[in-house]
């Protein structure tokens, strides 16, 4: 290809329009830096329900606080100013240290409507007969120790609703309580419970909340040590410890654009250096980051253009996916001399980009976001980048090229290939070792837990199991999620399910649960209860006839009467009347509008809780409990069991990655017999990979990791990435390639191998089998090479 | 030899008279908090049964409980009500538990003083704790050691408790007697259970 000032012209003109056009994308993106990218995206009813309730619940606006080392007076007395303190700034809906007094607004709502609440109200409550058994009965609870202080209440609710109300609604667990102030059982570290006011996946504002947090509970040390000074050093090791969605979502956050800044830097840092050393020219490295630097523009603007959005992880580690890309460069600046003679150069690069695809393709069907985003950014930034290296960066590059000599690097390789010839020995050995070993164990190799993908870094995890044992809230695994259009609709469809959760509980299959149409029954109901109510003069007239046999004067009785006349004409209770209680917690995390479309439908949760037995919570049986429903149960009104419903979801991706990897491994290999048109070459290029699979596989496997779907794409990326080495490889050998290989093999061992260092389970899982992967099938392509074959005459 | 022996049977008189002479003196005399108190203190534990009568305006006849009292020194005081219904209120340090129908309910005394008038007054005493009583008390004792009587009335203002009265002869409570300012009383009669203890 002459090079002319002619040619120069079109192909640089046109990669400047491309690039701002891209640009202009770019600069009109929106980022994005929340957790759903890590959610799977839903295929169907049941799934979206629950994926719903993940992001859109309530629960994801609470936090569980901890303050620990120091005394427990101290800690007592922090607690106890800082929760003051939260109290008095509105970001926060309610904090709570301390449930034992209960809430006088809660107090007031279950008085006043103590009559709309109650499940006993009915016809048969006031029948006469009914009315003296149950008055009768709870007169004898007066002789309790505090029948005195009680007497007040029961001339007004001689049926004992209230109290009834109060044991129904207000959950009696909790932590315990030394000076006033929550805490652990050890009593060693404050416990505190926060709302924030803000919808969970508003993080600016949660992490402002955080913040405030952090700075207050300084403030409060502070004066703790002024006002103490003789105390000072008891505070010396105290901390504050947070934990909940809100601070996962804000820390992991954090994390990654941390990581991504970091790791990103580190490796970038890295193969410039080596770049450098090599090619020994300020311009010519700038040239040869070229392609790197169109790959990550027509990237962003791909996503951005695809998905609506780009996450930040995207662009942090879509960067080390591409480092690919530089191999171009490597190659075709290393290679040009010879890339005149060698016709097959360019078919061998475009080849290799071509089983890149197929590996990232992969990823593209994976169902997360997040794995998305970063396989369109991977694709078209590699089909820009071999683009810009084949047609742009010949024009940017002088006629002669003076890089540093790297025969000898590729003679001192050549030589270890020659030396190295005999371990092909041992990587047979090792290999078939390793597939005894993979085979032997392959009920133990695969993990089916969802968690795996969490981008949650373990301590955090840690952190919020310790917090939630402290607080006694165990990790709700089995809920009723129930679906509808309307609050009213979704309220009544809980309804029907209270009178056969009551059985449930008192068959012993279910220990207690918790729903939203106990504090907030649905406007029929509270209506159809208000009808039951006598009128006044029909309830004297009852009474009348029930006292009879009473030892109670029917005029001690007048308050109760008067009540149930006010009950009859009391407004309806409604949402916006429980949000100042504690009981607006409650509401909050169990009933919520879902945005669906363009539309919003309200689920409603009902958390269920585990029987005891001697004391102890026994395991729910999903099984009995789904039979047991299964005639009020559909496709709005399901029974979930958490754990095992996000792990089949994660089950049925796998399943499906597995398949989509399997279709990849056979294209690249279909792709590479068209191309090289031989079965043998073919065969040879494929096995010192499929060794190097194996091998890492098994060594994943011995490192006491279980096999996730990220390994699978990892596995895929190093077929991907490790056929271009054997490709080049089998193609030529000369001391250049040789030479040309050993570079690009180290930068894509660093880009992917920083990623190790990672916090975030999943990248570290890709790091790991990726850097590892392609490291390997470099040294067992090199040793396994035909001319070594040939010299050792296996074939 | 006489006039020896006559020595002798007036010292014997006198040493023997002398115990009962502080004795008579003490069951006559008018006893002191201070007194009530050093006996109280002695108290390592104590077993009794009880029954209790309310009398509530608008209920026409006493209501009536009995069951175990118990007390462990320094501040535990078991009430444990067996009829007619079964309930058991545990007073420890600051916490207040109260058991019944399977369900425990916990609080802390701070958080509900009208509540802890009623009981604490009782714990206080037989613990010999003064600073207590006074603290949450106008007290008042009156009679002998044979039949002392101790009148405990709020600090507190607003409180709906007029009065606990304690009636109790030597180191032992004999009734809790619970006066409210709108009438309503209760009377709790007291026995010790012997043991070791005694």
């Amino acid at each position: 290809m002459p090079v002319t000032q002619n040619n120069h012209f079109v192909p640089r003109m046109l990669w400047l329009l491309c690039v701002v056009l891209c640009g202009w994308v770019i600069a009109h993106t929106d980022y994005r830096t929340d957790l759903s990218v890590f959610l799977p995206s839903a295929p169907n009813q049941k799934e979206m329900m629950l994926l719903g309730q993940l992001q859109n619940g309530a629960a994801s606006r609470i936090l569980l606080v901890g303050i620990e080392g120091s005394t427990t007076d101290t800690l007592a007395q922090i607690g106890k100013s800082f929760a003051a303190k939260l109290r008095n700034n509105a970001v926060f809906s309610h904090v709570l240290n301390d449930q034992n007094v209960m809430d006088p607004a809660e107090q007031e709502l279950i008085y006043t409507y103590r009559y709309l609440l109650s499940p006993n109200t009915g016809p048969e409550l006031f029948a006469p007969k009914n009315l003296e058994t149950v008055i009768y009965a709870n007169l004898l609870e007066l002789s309790s120790a505090s029948g005195l202080l009680s007497k007040s209440l029961f001339m007004r609710d001689p049926t004992g609703e209230v109290m009834a109300l109060v044991d129904r609604l207000i959950p009696v667990q909790g932590p315990q309580t030394l000076n006033g102030q929550w805490f652990n059982a050890q009593g060693e570290r404050a416990l505190l419970l926060v709302q924030l006011a803000s919808a969970g996946t508003d993080i600016k504002a949660q992490e402002a909340a955080l913040q405030f947090m952090q700075t207050s509970f300084k403030d409060v040390v502070q004066s703790f040590q002024t006002q103490n000074p003789e105390n000072s050093q008891k505070i010396n090791t105290i901390r504050l410890v947070v934990s909940g969605p809100a601070s996962f979502a804000v820390s992991t956050q954090n994390i990654i654009e941390q990581e991504a800044f970091r790791l990103a830097g580190i490796g970038l840092i890295l193969i410039i250096t080596i770049l450098l050393y090599v090619l020994r020219n300020l311009k010519l490295l700038l040239a040869g980051l070229l392609p790197v630097f169109s790959g990550v523009v027509a990237g962003i603007a791909a996503v951005s253009l695809g998905f609506g959005s780009v996450h930040a992880m995207t662009i942090g580690f879509g960067i080390t996916l591409i480092g690919e890309s530089i191999d171009y460069s490597i190659y075709f600046f290393l290679q040009r001399s010879q890339i005149r003679n060698n016709p097959i150069f360019w078919r061998t690069v475009g080849l290799g980009v071509m089983t890149s695809i197929c590996g990232f393709s992969t990823m593209l069907f994976s169902g997360f976001t997040g794995l998305m985003q970063l396989a369109t950014f991977s694709i078209v930034g590699l089909v820009a980048a071999v683009i810009c290296t084949r047609w742009v960066l010949p024009t940017v590059l002088p006629q002669r090229l003076s890089i540093h000599d790297l025969s000898p690097a590729g003679a001192w390789l050549r030589q270890m290939m020659k030396k190295g010839h005999l371990f092909r020995y041992l990587i047979w050995f090792l290999t078939l070792s390793a597939l005894l070993l993979l085979v032997s164990r392959q009920d133990h190799l695969w993990s089916y837990e969802l968690n795996d993908l969490s981008p949650i870094p373990a301590a955090l995890l840690d952190l919020d199991g310790e917090l939630r044992a402290d607080m006694g809230a165990a990790d709700v695994r089995h809920m009723l999620l129930l679906q509808d259009t309307t609050q009213e609709q979704v309220l009544q469809r809980c309804e029907q399910f209270l009178p056969r959760l009551d059985a449930l509980v008192a068959q012993g299959l279910l220990g207690a649960y918790q729903a939203p149409c106990a504090y907030l029954p649905s406007q029929a109901r509270q209506e159809q209860r208000q009808q039951a109510l006598p009128d006044q003069h029909q309830l004297e007239k009852t009474l009348q006839e029930a006292t009879h046999a009473l030892p109670i004067a029917l005029q001690s009785l007048q308050g109760f009467v008067e009540d149930v006349a006010n009950s009859k004409a009391l407004p309806l209770l409604r949402s916006e009347k429980l949000e100042n209680s504690t009981f607006g917690i409650t509401l909050g995390v169990t009933l919520y509008p879902v945005k669906v479309n363009e539309g919003r439908v309200y689920h409603a949760l009902i958390q269920l809780q585990a029987p005891l037995q001697e004391g102890k919570a026994v395991s729910i049986h999903h099984d009995a409990l789904q039979s047991e429903l299964v005639d009020i149960l559909d496709e709005q009104s399901v029974l979930l069991d958490l754990k095992e419903d996000f792990n089949s979801i994660y089950k049925t991706y796998l399943n499906k990655i597995l398949k989509y990897s399997a279709a990849g491994f056979m294209v690249i290999i279909v792709l590479l017999l068209i191309m090289l048109r031989s079965l043998q070459t073919t065969l040879l290029v494929i096995l010192p990979l499929a060794c190097a699979i194996i091998f890492v596989t098994a060594l994943l496997h011995m490192l006491g990791s279980q096999l996730n779907l990220l390994n699978i794409i990892g596995l895929l990326l190093v077929f991907a990435v490790g056929s271009n080495y054997a490709l080049f490889f089998s193609s030529s050998q000369s001391n250049m390639t040789l030479a040309s290989l050993l570079l690009a093999t180290t930068t894509t061992v660093i880009g992917y191998g920083v990623l190790i260092f990672s916090q975030i389970p999943i990248l570290q899982t890709i790091g790991v089998t990726v850097g590892s992967g392609v490291f390997l099938a470099l040294v067992f392509s090199a040793l396994m090479a035909p001319g070594t074959m040939r010299n050792s005459g296996l074939h | 030899m006489q006039r020896m022996s006559q020595y002798r049977y007036w010292f014997a008189i006198l040493i023997f008279s002398f115990p009962f002479n502080l004795f008579a003196q003490m069951e006559t005399d008018q006893i002191s908090l201070n007194q009530l108190m050093q006996f109280m203190a002695k108290h390592k534990e104590i077993h009794a049964t009880f029954v209790e009568s309310k009398y509530i305006k608008g209920i026409d006849v006493p209501l009536e409980s009995s069951g175990d009292l118990m007390f462990m020194a320094p501040s535990t005081m078991v009430r444990h009500t067996l009829q007619p219904k079964p309930e058991m209120l545990k007073l420890t340090g600051d916490t207040m538990t109260v058991e019944r129908m399977g369900k425990t309910h916990s609080l802390h005394i701070n958080d509900y003083p009208e509540i802890s008038l009623h009981f604490e007054g009782v714990r206080a005493l037989l613990a010999g704790d003064a600073e207590r009583l006074n603290y949450l008390y106008h007290v008042d004792l009156t009679g002998t050691f044979l039949d002392w009587k101790l009148v405990l009335r709020p600090l507190q203002q607003d409180s709906a408790l007029k009065s606990l009265n304690l009636l109790g002869s030597h180191d032992r409570v004999n009734s809790v007697e619970v006066h409210l300012n709108d009438g309503d009383y209760s009377i709790m009669q007291v026995s010790r259970k012997n043991t070791v203890d005694d």
